[in-house]
């Protein structure tokens, strides 16, 4: 029999259960039960691994931010459900000369901002202005451009180059237009100086701050727990689907797929994909799509490299076994064909690209004397935002398969900042990356040529491949129905003569409920808000 | 007041020379307000160190690979956060802003840090408040039985929950919690502090149980307890075992002094010997443990922050320390500092008037 102070204990217990549970009880029953009552109430709950540092426009570069601001705030142009083809939202129309140097911009004429005011070409003006001389993080995207306005409906937009692209520039998230009126109001500028005397930085977390012209507004926004956004009352366009989206910092994937499947999220984006696929259900939908990256392997050119050897890169490239690594990630992987993603133009289509030959590789490795060469392939090891692809299994399957031909391969697993510290000083022998693209235009795998942003990262300068450099400057400049093929031919030359071996296309995975009517990926924000109904 | 562990494991109090009356008791609070000075500057030394350490970069998790590829925009930001001075001089200037009260500027939030800690802690401490007091309820009831039935079944089941509780990591015991309690059972909520539908209340205390009454909002208090359950209950099983055990071995320490021989000769009940003398003479290291239990969970929260999604100090240090944000982790280890010795402090005075043979100097 138990002893009085052991029957107290248990006592206890049970008192605190029933109390617990009593709560529990009454909070459900106050709310309705779970996260059905939420979207019932107009709330749309998203749940994402968050990366979100800030929510004025000129500084925007982390997803988390590019999806909060497609509700907040409004570009010239914007991609719809995925397709990489820009459409106007606030622009109206434009025109270019046919150098492709000069853009004329006509907006639309009923587009407001949240605090009533109407959007005007001195506010197009003013946040490229303010994006240009900000110099924060996406400022790059203002390079070789100059903004002026003609009159209150119409800008023009100057390029050093020609810039063929421009429609796909001016849609990311840091160029969208905000008001120009309330911002300077808050201490912002356009001015050249305006990276030591803009002071509006924080104006954009403040509630109701009525700088967009988004479908919804503000109303709180912390970088560690949940940025809630409600509905713009004085919206121009068709009436917000939501009261209220709330999106959650969860970082956890299994978290993600308990509070949707429990019906206390609506969406979650960061499941990767092989658990993803079999959640499908009438409750829950699963969406896969293309995604506008390519992973790939660098190969660096820097002199003692072992990779600095166009034997040891051919037999990389023609080493690997696409196929098996596509299997090894799983989930809607594709492999890829080139640099260019198969969404972009100038894709090469299925079939044509790179070409496996595990054994021709281990010939060419023993023929040259080289077999056993020792290679280290630094990845991050805690990189999981691409479609959740686990670069440790990917790393470790790559490992595998070049041992397979005759090298030795050292991994290097780090942390992201390390491992991206590296590869962007070049001290990288073979690197594990993929690029996530500022726009949905081949124009943007540019970086990838040689001498280009990345090329440069495997010292791989321009008069190293001059021809591969050639086209990668003649796609650059083309226009009209010349891009295609122009893009087609440097993508080509690349998987020629690139140090790069061009592995997988992932896809992104989305689940949401099956009562969010419609909801897509975004090439550049992993979804947009405002195409949520 | 100093502690041992005994061979038992049981925390052990060195008894201290007898009192030196009030000025003795001043001198003792002056001391412990002096080491806990010099711990802190030791603190600030071993995070800020730790951080400029290892060779890292800051501006490669706060800048888009495209800036990071521009000297100019590298250059900026190190300029912003004072980067691009010597360490010597980095460190120098943090401990003048800290004794203006002034931790630095965020690289990640760009608000002051101090505006940060201030904004998250509530969260965290509500959090481990209630997980302190659930564990320190249950690990002491059940540490008291387990000495009282030595080497009996109460006894035995008492270790096993003590074992379980230690060896099970707590990031384990989240999830699998959550699955269970959340997914399956749908007792209670998943993440967050509120259920989303429910417009948190004006802030007054941070702390989302109180605001919620203070704002009259009973479904939202509902809300705010329910959602609190669970976390708090996973946090106090991961610190259930060491309050368990240091409670059995100080009452059973207790158990074998000469008072209570003496009082089971004189025929008291054993119920009475126990809570009277073996319960009382433990109070001091239960006190201890609580303290302690504190201090554990404080840290131990980023676990259960991540997973149940909290918005607190942890999930802020979680961000912090993965975006290299050394002055924002400096911040929070200074403050959860803070925050530790002073309650191990106010247990060492409490322990001293439980338990009227420590004599402090």
């Amino acid at each position: 029999m138990a002893s009085k102070p052991m029957r107290k204990a248990v006592g206890a217990c049970a008192l605190l259960l029933t109390g617990a549970l009593a709560v529990t009880g009454c909070s459900s029953s106050a709310e309705g039960g779970g996260g059905a009552s939420t979207e019932k109430s107009g709330t749309l709950v998203i749940d994402q691994a968050f990366t979100a540092q800030s929510i004025d426009p000129a500084t925007i570069f982390q997803v988390t931010d590019a999806i909060t601001a497609s509700g907040l705030y409004q570009t010239l142009f914007t991609y719809i459900d995925n397709v990489a083809e820009p459409e106007p939202l606030l622009a109206e129309s434009l025109t270019a000369n046919d150098a492709a140097t000069e853009f004329t911009i006509t907006l639309r004429d009923d587009a407001t901002f949240a605090n009533g005011n109407p959007v005007t070409a001195a506010d197009v003006v003013f946040s490229l202005n303010r994006l240009k001389y900000l110099a924060a993080s996406p400022a790059y995207r203002m390079e070789g451009i100059t903004v002026s306005e003609v009159d209150e409906r119409t800008v023009k937009l100057t390029t050093e180059n020609p810039a063929p692209y421009i429609e796909h520039t001016l849609t990311a998230p840091p160029l969208a237009i905000v008001d120009d009126e309330a911002v300077r109001a808050a201490g912002g500028t356009d001015a050249e100086d305006a990276a030591d005397t803009d002071t509006a930085g924080q104006f954009f977390t403040q509630p109701a701050n009525g700088a967009g012209s988004g479908p919804y507004a503000l109303e709180s926004y912390d970088t560690n727990a949940q940025i809630v956004l409600v509905k713009n009352e004085n919206y121009w366009g068709e009436a917000p689907a939501y009261d209220r989206i709330v999106i959650r910092n969860v970082n956890n994937a299994q978290q993600q797929k308990a509070n949707i499947e429990g019906g206390d999220s609506q969406i979650a984006l960061d499941i990767p994909g092989r658990i993803a696929e079999g959640m499908e259900s009438d409750a829950l939908q699963v969406q896969s799509s293309s995604s506008p990256e390519v992973l790939y392997l660098a190969l660096s050119q820097k002199d003692g490299a072992a990779t600095d050897d166009p034997d040891i890169v051919e037999a990389i490239k023609t080493g690997i076994d696409y196929e098996a690594l596509r299997t090894l990630v799983g989930a809607g992987a594709k492999e890829a064909t080139g640099i260019i993603p198969s969404m972009m133009i100038g894709a090469l289509p299925e079939g044509e690209g790179p070409q496996s030959d595990p054994e021709a590789a281990k010939k060419l490795l023993a023929d040259a004397g080289k077999t056993g060469t020792e290679i280290s392939l630094d990845y991050a090891n805690d990189y999981t935002r691409l479609a959740g692809i686990d670069y440790n299994t990917l790393a470790q399957g790559l490992q595998t398969q070049l041992e397979g031909i005759g090298l030795k391969v050292t991994l290097n697993p780090t942390p992201t900042s390390t491992s991206l510290q590296r590869y962007v000083d070049g001290e990288t022998e073979m690197a594990l990356w993929s690029w996530p693209p500022d726009t949905a235009d081949a124009s943007d795998e540019l970086v990838f040529a040689p001498g280009g942003l990345i090329g440069e990262r495997v010292h791989w300068p321009a008069d190293a491949a001059p021809e591969t450099a050639e086209l990668a400057e003649a796609a650059r400049v083309a226009t009209g129905d010349d891009r295609e093929a122009a893009f087609t031919a440097w993508n080509e030359s690349m998987n020629e003569a690139a140090p790069f071996a061009f592995l997988l296309e992932p896809s992104f995975f989305l689940v949401a409920s099956s009562s969010v009517g419609h909801v897509s990926h975004d090439p550049l924000a992993a979804i947009n808000l405002s195409q949520i109904n | 007041m100093t502690h041992t562990l005994s061979e038992t494991g049981a925390d052990v109090q060195t008894p201290a020379p007898a009192s030196g009356g009030g000025g003795g008791y001043f001198r003792f609070v002056l001391r412990r307000i002096g080491t806990s000075i010099i711990t802190l500057f030791g603190i600030t030394l071993v995070s800020f160190g730790l951080g400029v350490l290892v060779p890292l970069r800051p501006e490669t998790a706060n800048l888009s690979q495209q800036a990071l590829s521009n000297p100019a925009a590298v250059a900026a930001f190190r300029e912003k956060f004072g980067l691009d001075l010597p360490v010597w001089e980095q460190y120098l200037r943090y401990l003048g802003g800290l004794f203006r009260g002034d931790l630095g500027i965020s690289q990640q939030t760009g608000q002051p840090i101090a505006a940060d800690l201030a904004k998250y802690a509530p969260a965290t401490l509500e959090l481990v408040l209630w997980a302190t007091v659930l564990s320190v309820l249950i690990g002491v009831s059940l540490g008291i039985v387990a000495a009282y039935a030595r080497n009996r079944w109460p006894d035995h089941l008492a270790r096993v929950v003590s074992l379980v509780g230690v060896s099970l990591p707590t990031y384990w015991l989240a999830l699998i919690g959550s699955t269970f309690f959340f997914r399956q059972l749908g007792w209670l909520p998943g993440s967050g502090r509120l259920d989303a539908s429910d417009t948190p209340p004006p802030r007054v205390t941070g702390f989302m149980t109180i605001d919620t009454l203070l704002a009259g909002d009973m479904s939202a208090w509902g809300s705010a307890v329910a959602h609190l359950i669970l976390p708090a209950t996973i946090l106090a099983l991961s610190n259930l075992g060491m309050v368990l055990r240091f409670t059995r071995s100080a009452v059973l320490d207790g158990l074998n002094t000469d008072a209570v021989k003496a009082a089971r000769v004189k025929g008291l009940p054993g119920r009475r010997v126990l809570m009277r003398y073996a319960v009382r003479s433990a109070s001091s290291p239960i006190i201890t443990v609580t303290a302690l239990s504190f201090g554990f969970l404080l840290a131990a929260t980023v676990y259960v922050e991540q997973i149940f999604a909290w918005g607190g100090l942890g999930q802020y240090a979680y961000r912090s320390a993965t975006n290299l944000d050394v002055t924002a982790i400096t911040g929070i280890s200074v403050v959860i500092a803070v925050i530790f010795l002073a309650v191990n402090f106010t247990a060492d005075l409490l322990a001293s008037a439980f338990d009227p043979r420590i004599r402090l100097q």
